[in-house]
C-alpha cells in the first residue's frame, strides 16, 4: 500500500516538475495563451487508454450439486507520459471488484488473487469481506529511456521473450497459465531491462528481475537475429538457483507459420546430483483466405508426470507461474480452429490433450463486436477425464464477458 | 522541291509528335510508381459498410519501395496502437496490450484485413502488380469521362497471389488506376474496386477514395479514404524495424 502511494506521488511530482520546467513565466505572464501552454503540453504528452470488463463465471464441479458463480468487474487504466523525446513514464493500473459464491466459499480467495508483486507491494485491498473484495494494483510502473537503438526500462514491466502462441518455455520472466485468459496483459516483473536493437529484427538484451523470493530472482541475456526469414533467439541466465539456456525461432514452412522454443534448466549449486529440466514447445499455424485458421502445438516437459494431482488446482490458479510450471504433464498436445462467421462474429475451439492419462481440456470461444468498442464474449472451459474409456467432464466453467474499451 | 527536305527535317526533330504506344507493363509500372513514389506516408480512414452496421478504422501508413511497409491503427480505441511491419515476405504484428510482437504466417496475407473487403495483402501490398503478373493491353474504354487503357493481368505461377486474373483500367493521361476487377481461378468476378474523388494528394493528382465491393454481396462494401498522403519522404531502412514498430505514432 505504501509503495502504491509513493508511486502516485512520484507521478504527481514528475508532472509538476515538467509543468514548471516548460514555463518559467507562469507567475508573471498575463497572456492567457502563455498560461495555457504548459497545461496543454502536459495533456498532449499524456496518453490514457483502458477498458472496463464484466466477467460472469458459472462453475459446475462433478460431485458438487450446486452451481457456483463468480463475478468480476474489472477496470484497467494505461497511462503513458512522454517527459521528452527520450523519456517515457508508463503506469498501468488494474482495479478489480469481486463478488459471488466463490468469494463467499473460498476463505483464501483474497490471497489467491493478490499475486504479481515482486519487491514492492504496489497493490491494495480497500474492501475485503466475504461478499465484496476490491483489489487495486499497479502491474506496470516503469521509466523508459530510448536513444537511437538503445532502450532502457526500469521498474515494473513485462519482459516477454515468448515466440509461440500457447506455451512459452523461453518466457522465463513472466510465464503464465494458458487457462487464465482474462488477464491478457500478464503480470509484470520488478526489473531492469537494457536492449540494444540491431538490424530490423535483431538485437541483444540483458534483464534482471528483483524479488523478495530468491527463487524468482532472475538475470538473463538474450541475443536475437534474423536469418533466411527466421527470427532466431538464444538466451542464457540464472533463475533462482538454476542455470538456464534456451533457443527459440519464428519462421515459416511454405506459407504456414513455424515456431519453437526450447529451454533447459539445471540447479547450479549441486549440478552433478541435481536433475535438469527440458521444456520444449513447437507450433505451426495456417490461415486460409476464408479466414479459417488452424493452429497446433506440442509441449514436452521432461519432469512432467503421468497423472498429476495438482492439475485442476493449477488450472484455476490465477496470477503468475514459474516457467517450470507451464504444465504438470510430460506430453501436451494443443489444437485450435477458428473461423470468422461474420466480420463481427468470430468463433473458435481449442483443445489440449494429455495422452498419458487420456484427459483433455476443451475451450470453445465466441466473440461478438456489438459496437466499435464493445465486445461480448462467451467462453467455455471444460476439463474432461476418462474413466474406463468414457470421457466425463470433471469441471465445467462458462464465462460471459462484456468489454468496453476507451 | 525544297519543301520535302524541310518536312523531313521537321519530322525528324527530337520531340516531334511521334506517338509511341506504351506497353501494358509500362502503363502498370507508371501507375504503380505514381501511387508509391520512392517512399510514401499516408493517413486514411477505412469504412466497412454493411446493410445493418458499419465500422470505421483509422490508419497511418509508411512504405518504401515494394518491400518495406508499416501500418498503425489509430482508431477505434479497442485496436489503437496495433501495428504491422512488413519486410519482403515477413510480417510482424505489434500488440501493445500484451507488449509483444507476433510473427504472422505468410498465409495470413490472403485473409481479410480486420473484417473488411480488403485482404492484408491489399494493405501492405506484399504482391507487386508489376512483378507478380504478366500484362496484356486489351483495348481501351472511358471511365468517368477519362479515356482508359484496359489491361489484363495474369499472376505468374510462383507469385503468392490469391486471384486468377485481374483486369485494371488505367487513365491514359494521368496514369490513375480507376477500376480494378478481381477474378478467382475459375474466372468468376469476386471483387470490384472503383476509385473516385480525384484530387491533389502529396503534390500528385490521385484518387482519394477507393470502394471495394464483393460481387456476391453488392450491398457490402469497404471504402478507403485518404486524408493525407506524402511522397518521397526520407525514410531510413531502420524505420521499418521491430524497434520502431512499437514506437510509431
Amino acid at each position: 500500500m505504501r509503495g502504491w502511494v509513493t508511486i502516485w506521488f512520484f507521478i504527481l511530482w514528475l508532472s509538476t516538475c515538467n509543468a514548471l520546467a516548460q514555463t518559467d513565466s507562469i507567475s508573471i505572464a498575463s497572456d492567457t495563451v502563455t498560461q495555457n501552454k504548459p497545461r496543454n503540453a502536459i495533456l498532449q504528452n499524456l496518453q490514457l487508454k483502458g477498458y472496463v470488463k464484466q466477467l460472469q463465471t458459472f462453475i459446475l464441479v462433478r460431485g458438487l450439486d450446486s452451481l457456483l458463480t463468480d463475478n468480476l468487474l474489472h477496470n484497467r487504466l494505461n497511462f503513458n507520459y512522454s517527459l521528452d523525446t527520450t523519456l517515457n513514464l508508463v503506469v498501468e493500473v488494474r482495479n478489480r471488484v469481486f463478488y459471488g459464491d466463490l468469494l463467499r466459499q473460498v476463505p483464501i480467495y483474497p490471497q489467491l488473487i493478490d499475486s504479481g508483486n515482486d519487491v514492492w507491494d504496489l497493490s491494495a485491498m480497500p474492501v475485503k469481506n466475504r461478499s465484496l473484495l476490491v483489489h487495486t494494483m499497479l502491474d506496470r510502473a516503469y521509466l523508459e529511456y530510448t536513444k537511437k537503438q538503445l532502450e532502457v526500462r526500469l521498474g515494473r514491466q513485462r519482459i516477454n521473450w515468448g515466440l509461440n502462441l500457447v506455451w512459452n518455455p523461453n518466457d522465463i520472466f513472466n510465464a503464465y497459465s494458458y487457462f487464465d485468459f482474462d488477464y491478457e496483459e500478464r503480470p509484470g516483473s520488478d526489473a531492469l531491462r537494457v536492449r540494444y536493437f540491431s538490424g530490423y529484427a535483431g538485437g541483444v538484451e540483458i534483464a534482471a528481475r528483483l524479488s523478495t523470493d530468491p527463487e524468482k530472482r532472475t538475470i538473463a541475456g538474450l541475443y536475437k537475429f534474423n536469418r533466411k526469414e527466421y527470427d532466431i533467439q538464444l538466451l542464457g541466465g540464472v533463475v533462482g538457483r538454476e542455470a538456464v539456456i534456451g533457443l527459440g525461432w519464428a519462421g515459416s514452412i511454405q506459407d504456414a507459420g513455424f515456431k519453437g522454443e526450447f529451454t533447459y534448466s539445471r540447479p547450479y549449486t549441486n549440478p552433478l546430483d541435481a536433475k535438469g529440466q527440458l521444456l520444449a514447445s513447437v507450433s505451426g499455424d495456417y490461415s486460409f483466405a476464408s479466414s479459417f485458421y488452424l493452429h497446433g502445438s506440442v509441449l514436452y516437459n521432461s519432469l512432467g508426470e503421468k497423472n498429476p494431482s495438482a492439475f485442476l488446482f493449477q488450472a484455476f490458479r490465477p496470477g503468475r507461474l514459474s516457467v517450470k510450471e507451464l504444465s504438470p504433464y510430460k506430453y501436451n498436445v494443443f489444437g485450435q480452429v477458428s473461423y470468422t462467421f461474420h466480420p463481427l462474429l468470430v468463433g473458435g475451439l481449442s483443445t489440449i490433450y494429455f495422452p498419458e492419462d487420456q484427459a483433455f481440456f476443451l475451450n470453445p470461444v465466441l466473440t461478438y463486436s456489438a459496437f466499435p468498442n464493445l465486445d461480448l464474449d462467451a467462453i467455455g472451459q471444460l476439463f474432461m477425464d476418462s474413466e474406463q474409456g468414457e470421457f466425463k467432464a470433471t469441471t465445467k466453467v462458462i464465462y460471459a464477458r462484456v468489454k468496453w474499451s476507451f | 522541291m525544297l519543301i520535302l527536305p524541310i518536312l523531313w527535317f521537321i519530322l525528324s526533330l527530337p520531340g516531334a509528335p511521334v506517338q509511341k504506344q506504351p506497353t501494358a507493363l509500362e502503363i502498370v509500372q507508371r501507375a504503380d510508381d505514381k501511387v508509391r513514389g520512392k517512399s510514401n506516408q499516408g493517413e486514411m480512414v477505412m469504412r466497412i459498410v454493411r446493410p445493418t452496421w458499419k465500422r470505421e478504422i483509422g490508419l497511418k501508413s509508411w512504405a518504401k519501395g515494394t518491400e518495406q511497409a508499416m501500418i498503425l491503427v489509430t482508431s477505434p480505441a479497442r485496436d489503437k496502437g496495433t501495428a504491422f511491419l512488413k519486410r519482403k515476405r515477413e510480417v510482424w504484428n505489434w500488440q501493445p496490450s500484451i507488449d509483444r510482437t507476433i510473427k504472422l504466417p505468410p498465409s495470413m496475407m490472403l485473409q481479410s484485413w480486420m473484417g473488411s473487403d480488403f485482404t492484408n495483402d491489399d494493405l501492405v501490398k506484399e504482391s507487386s502488380v508489376v512483378q507478380d503478373y504478366t500484362h496484356t493491353l486489351a483495348g481501351d474504354t472511358i471511365i468517368d469521362k477519362r479515356p482508359c487503357y484496359k489491361i489484363i493481368m495474369i499472376p505468374k505461377e510462383e507469385a503468392a497471389v490469391v486471384w486468377g486474373k485481374v483486369i485494371s483500367y488505367i487513365d491514359k493521361k494521368d496514369y490513375l488506376q480507376l477500376l480494378v476487377l478481381f477474378y478467382d481461378e475459375d474466372g468468376e468476378l469476386v471483387n470490384t474496386m472503383k476509385a473516385s474523388n480525384i484530387k491533389m494528394l502529396g503534390g500528385r493528382l490521385l484518387p482519394a477514395r477507393m470502394d471495394m465491393t464483393p460481387t456476391d454481396n453488392p450491398r457490402n462494401h469497404t471504402i478507403i479514404e485518404y486524408r493525407s498522403l506524402k511522397f518521397d519522404v526520407p525514410l531510413e531502412d531502420s524505420f521499418f524495424s521491430i524497434q520502431n514498430l512499437k514506437r510509431v505514432k
